[in-house]
């Protein structure tokens, strides 16, 4: 690994981490609900995983050009959506998609402030939501991507930082 | 603390965040709520006296109308400005929650949060209203 390819890496360590931290805070405070972070991977090229629903955000500041996402199987989504808010739904409709898009909120406003400490400025970013395959083919060919998976009791999901610059 | 019949107004563009600010205050002992979806709305629910609303929690950030905006209007309607006001906001910046208390905010509260965060929030307004 080159010098340069280093430094790289470092800061994309320090972009991911209050992202990663935000997710566990929002989860255990918000829900309850243990989540346990797993180790950090490049997303190998053909990596697909099952995704239902996501919670996405698409920056384009200075200082990170890229996409955020927080990806659920349905049935994990719909599990944990249950335990966050005492409702029950079989199907991912608008109202658990409003779910989807909340809890990035709050995992992008918890990083935006360490990330602002840290000296990244991030522009204010309202979260979509993506559905099944759309995903898929959002996701293709979007340069480098980290994936971070977290463990719950409901299942796995993970947190998908895409790179751009 | 609040008398639990107190009808609260929970305003907020995202339906979830509205759920569980009801979710949390219901496992206080609340069991009274008015809803809204953003600070114009809100106005108005706070402006028709049948609503009878005795406090407000609110987001800050909010199309059309925001929790700042709906704040300032609270504070300057001579019927209304003691009405005990907490704004929610997903980001700890000091420069919003200096403009929100320079407002005349009662209290604020950083997403996410616990039931027991909000408990002691409500605890710390009702003291500083009923003082
Ligand atoms: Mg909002």
């Amino acid at each position: 690994m080159g010098a340069e390819d280093r430094s790289k890496m470092s800061i994309d360590a320090a972009f991911l981490a209050p992202f990663v931290t935000g997710v566990v805070e929002v989860f255990q405070m918000q829900s309850g609900i243990k989540v346990e972070k797993q180790s950090p991977f490049a997303k190998p090229k053909g990596f697909d995983s099952e995704i239902g629903i996501a919670g996405v955000i698409s920056l384009d500041s200075a200082q990170f050009k890229g996409t955020i996402a927080v990806c659920f199987p349905k049935q994990v989504f719909l599990d944990i959506y249950e335990a966050m808010l005492g409702e029950s739904h079989s199907e991912l409709g608008s109202e658990v998609q409003d779910g989807a898009a909340e809890i990035l909120n709050m995992v992008y406003g918890q990083a935006k402030t360490v990330l602002k400490q840290k000296g990244f400025e991030l522009e204010k970013a309202i979260p979509t939501v993506m559905l099944g395959d759309n995903m898929r083919v959002h996701f293709i060919n979007e340069g480098k991507s980290i994936i971070v998976p977290f463990k719950t009791d409901f299942g796995t999901f993970h947190l998908e930082i895409i790179i751009q610059n | 603390m609040f008398d639990l019949n107190t009808r609260i107004l929970v305003v907020d563009d995202m339906n979830t965040m509205r759920k569980i600010v009801i979710k949390a205050c219901r496992e206080i002992g609340f069991s009274n709520f008015v809803e809204a979806p953003d600070g114009a709305i809100a106005w108005e629910r706070l402006s028709n006296s049948k609503d009878e609303i005795g406090l407000v929690i609110s987001d800050w950030n909010m199309p059309n109308s925001t929790g700042l905006e709906l704040l300032k209007n609270v504070r300057t309607d001579d019927g209304m400005k003691a009405m005990p006001f907490i704004l929610l906001t997903a980001e700890s910046e000091v420069v919003q929650v200096k403009e929100a208390l320079e407002a005349g905010v009662d209290n604020y509260i950083v997403k996410p949060f616990t039931t027991d965060i909000l408990k002691r929030k409500l605890q710390d307004t009702y003291k500083k209203v009923s003082a």
